[in-house]
């Protein structure tokens, strides 16, 4: 009985620690895992694949461009509003449209919100503070000829284990002088999850 | 007649600062937007989560579970603080238990729910133990 316990519960330890073990593996961030079916990086991947793709090929930049001589045009990032069921940051994918502006170079983009309110922070600090060669002046700012803003809204149809969730994200651009809307990305995504 | 000479030149200098076709009382617009434009301008590049709860089986299910954990919980609490007789511990803490106090939306033994059938036999207090 002894010698069976005693073969037994090393065993049962070691079972319990190799199940218990805490491991962690790097994944590729463009690898499709879905856990729960909520929201995960994958959607934020997709609508950031979508709207860069649509918002730099879409009309409005080149009707601009022609209008201005050539001008490239200057968009300010506004409010994503998240209607949708769950906590979602719009920041995930709005950076990725960010980002396909200053790479392709063909819209320039200027710091709104509390960024922005750092940087007048600085300036004044430089006011006082730096160098007279060195000091940035006020009033130099370049003003934005379009806001991007969005909504994320969201419909749930649950049925006991199983459940439709149907995303859909818009960003809108537009011209901050008429308020006309030039452009209106769109992103839709469907889940059906089993429990 | 300076003073009329003086107001022609004012309007005719305002009315060159404006644009073609720009509405003439735009000022009224912009005194009123000038004041609020640093509070509302904080929230460029941020996500307002105006989230709603879905109708959903299982997350109710499972926050009805956390609720009942959460309630027993401090049910235990509330016995090792004021043992079981001495206060009446279970009446301040009929809230938010999963069934709350038998009669809400998620409990079976919702009273009139369907008919006129009372799951509450009668058993005054002993029951709710």
């Amino acid at each position: 009985m002894k010698k069976g316990l005693l073969i037994f519960l090393p065993l049962t330890a070691l079972f319990l620690f190799s199940n218990c073990a805490h491991k962690v593996t790097r994944i590729d961030p463009s690898e499709q895992i879905d856990l729960s079916g909520r929201w995960n990086n994958t959607d934020s991947r997709l609508v950031a694949e979508d709207m860069t793709k649509t918002i730099l090929g879409a009309n409005w930049l080149t009707n601009y461009m022609a209008a201005k001589n050539g001008q490239r045009p200057t968009v300010i990032v506004g409010l994503v509003t998240n209607k949708s069921h769950e906590h979602i940051e719009a920041e995930t994918f709005i950076k990725d449209v960010e980002n396909s502006f200053v790479t392709s170079q063909r819209v320039r983009l200027v710091q709104g919100g509390k960024k922005r309110e750092e940087l007048r922070a600085e300036k004044a600090d430089q006011q006082t503070n730096a160098s007279a060669s060195t000091m940035k002046k006020f009033g130099l700012e370049q003003g934005a000829d379009f806001i991007l803003q969005g909504s994320i809204n969201s419909i749930v149809d649950s049925q006991k284990r199983k459940k439709v969730v149907y995303y859909q994200v818009n960003l809108e651009l537009t011209n901050i002088e008429t308020n006309e809307v030039v452009w209106i990305g769109e992103k839709k995504i469907a889940k059906y999850v089993k429990n | 007649m300076t003073l009329a000479v003086i107001l022609f030149a004012g309007a005719a200098m305002a009315q060159t600062t404006l644009a073609p076709d720009q509405n003439p009382d735009f000022a009224i617009s912009r005194a009123k937007y000038m004041k609020t434009a640093d509070s509302i301008n904080t929230w460029q590049g941020t996500t307002a989560q105006e989230t709603y709860k879905a109708i959903d089986y299982l997350a109710d299910k499972a926050e009805a579970r956390a609720n009942r954990r959460a309630f027993r919980q401090q049910l235990r609490l509330e016995r090792a603080r004021y043992g079981y007789s001495s206060y009446d511990w279970y009446n301040s803490l009929n809230y938010g238990n999963g069934w709350g106090n038998y009669n809400n939306y998620y409990s079976p033994y919702r009273y009139n729910r369907r008919s006129n059938f009372s799951w509450n036999l009668g058993l005054g207090w002993w029951w709710r133990w």
